[in-house]
């Protein structure tokens, strides 16, 4: 796995979230209820090389996450977990509004996303690193359990051999 | 054998009952629960076996009683455990023909109970002390050894058949492999018992009694401990066996999926950070996780190269970004990569790029 940092162990202990129960939506939801912020989430054309972006609201505890749209849905729920850690990381980002969002929406106005740290510029290399840290161990955990999970859904097929194995100790 | 090692085995199999025994006792199993029960009891016939094998106390037994009783009472008690081990398994795995081997076991048990004291009192306890050889040393030995021996035989037989008949009806894969294991140690059981058989009939004609046949009896008697061991663990330790030999299976693949990876990251930088490769070891302990890891490195690859192939500025601005060597091998690249489309399904995009990482390696058209 991927070296994470205490700092990146330490943010998601402090999440307490069970991974049990993950999917990306379930996450989210979690993550808004601990931190306050509401999370909103946008397929995105984005521009080419770029494959996420996070900026928040400068008026409310909002926080927009942009991720590619033309790419596989494992990519994209990849950077959505991406931008997610920069979010849980601390980093620094721009700041915008939700009307700039829906005039570029409808306007074709272009975000300002080559403001942003590109994921690729080699000044935000610490950044990038620190999220990528903690999405992999996010991804790291989730597979864990899941990995559990589809090797224990139920103890049989059979009800009586279910407590049977139940009655002698072995599960 | 050495009575150190003997009562060493008995210390253990008493272990076992008394720990299985109090659960079936505070359960009070026998009203509720026939499967924890009988297991519970067979744990204890299996401690007594084992108990009146411990020679210097069955000659003590003999000594004090009659000759040889030691051995009816061990023979007796292994029936019973066997009885009782299948008839939990019977009841553990409810098919139609599991069902109706059921109703035959108590009388066969009876029937054995009954020849193995007829033998007993008509010609074994007249017999002198046993000396525990690998071929009998009188036919009334060979006889009362054939009974048990046989009835060892079927009832292992009858555990196999009961787990293979049930084994295509189990969905949840931990107690598929640990009815494999069951399964396992009947057969296991049921070979070592006919290669005792083997020796046995080695009294009528010697050659039978070779020592490569008690070699081999000693081998399977050791494996089928071990599987009987592998048969009781907690499904955990099954869990992460599995989760390993999954590893093991998927190695290969995730070698092929490296192979692109460096080739993809010697075309266009990594995401933030750089594929840290796991050894063979630490790929086997979470592999589906590495394995997870490649395919987003892959798509991530994938992406940026066509992002940069379709970059309309001007051609000196992309040859900054590759020499011709690397713009023709991202071109190639771009080509194998764009023709895979399942997106969707995980299993089948680790295959499809595994393929088209063999297909760039030159090892497969």
């Amino acid at each position: 796995m991927v070296e994470p940092s205490l700092q990146t162990r330490k943010i998601l202990d402090e999440l307490n979230y069970d991974f049990r129960a993950f999917t990306i939506d379930h996450f989210i939801q979690w993550i808004e209820t601990v931190k306050g912020h509401k999370l909103l989430f946008f397929p995105w054309k984005m521009p080419p090389g770029m494959f996420g972006a996070w900026m928040s609201d400068g008026d409310e505890p909002r926080e927009y996450f942009f991720y590619r749209n033309d790419v596989p849905r494992l990519l994209q729920i990849h950077i959505q977990l991406h931008e997610l850690s920069h979010f849980l990381c601390g980093h620094p980002t721009k700041s915008i509004t939700r009307k700039l969002i829906q005039e570029s929406h409808n306007c074709g106005i272009a975000l300002p996303f080559d403001e942003l740290a590109k994921l690729r510029s080699p000044e935000s290399s610490i950044y990038e690193h620190e999220a990528e840290s903690l999405a992999s161990l996010i991804q790291d955990q989730v597979i864990r359990y899941s990995q559990i999970e589809q090797l224990t859904q139920g103890i049989s097929s059979d009800e009586k051999v279910a407590d049977s194995l139940k009655h002698l100790g072995l599960i | 054998m050495n009575p150190a090692i003997e009562i060493s085995l008995s210390i253990l199999a008493w272990l076992v009952a008394l720990n299985r025994g109090r659960k079936a006792l505070l359960n009070q199993a026998w009203k509720t629960d026939p499967i924890t029960f009988r297991v519970g009891a067979a744990s204890l016939f299996f401690a007594l076996t084992m108990t009146f094998l411990i020679t210097p106390l069955g000659d003590g037994i003999d000594s004090l009683t009659i000759t040889n009783l030691s051995r009816l009472l061990a023979y007796s008690s292994v029936s019973i455990t066997l009885y009782l081990i299948t008839s939990s398994s019977l009841i553990s795995f409810p098919t139609a023909q599991n069902v109706r081997y059921q109703k035959y076991l108590k009388p066969y048990l009876i029937m054995t109970l009954g020849l193995l004291l007829v033998s007993y009192i008509s010609s074994v306890s007249h017999t002198p002390e046993w000396r525990e050889l690998s071929t009998p040393d009188s036919v009334a030995e060979m006889v009362f050894k054939l009974v048990m021996f046989t009835h060892a035989i079927i009832l292992c037989t009858i555990i196999a058949a009961a787990c293979y008949h049930y084994i295509n009806l189990e969905r949840v894969i931990v107690t598929k492999y640990r009815i494999a294991t069951i399964s396992l140690t009947a057969m296991g059981g049921a070979t070592f018992f006919f290669t005792k058989i083997v020796l046995t009939l080695g009294y009528i004609w010697h050659p039978l009694g070779a020592e490569w046949i008690l070699t081999l009896s000693h081998l399977l008697m050791v494996t089928t401990a071990i599987l009987w061991g592998g048969s009781f663990i907690h499904s955990n330790l099954y869990v992460r066996a599995l989760a390993l030999l999954r590893g093991i299976r998927s190695w290969p693949t995730y070698q092929d999926l490296i192979y692109l990876v460096e080739r993809l990251e010697r075309l266009c930088p990594p995401i933030g950070i750089v594929l840290n490769k796991p050894t063979f070891w630490q790929f086997v302990r979470n592999s589906d996780y590495h394995l997870y890891r490649a395919i987003v490195h892959i798509l991530d690859g994938k992406t940026l190269i066509a992002d940069f192939l379709a970059d309309t500025s001007p051609i000196d601005k992309l040859q900054a970004r590759w020499d011709k060597h690397g713009y023709l091998e991202a071109l190639h690249m771009n080509a194998s990569l764009q023709e895979i489309k399942s997106d969707d399904d995980y299993l089948e995009m680790l295959s499809e790029y595994r393929l088209a990482s063999r297909k760039l390696m030159g090892l497969t058209n």
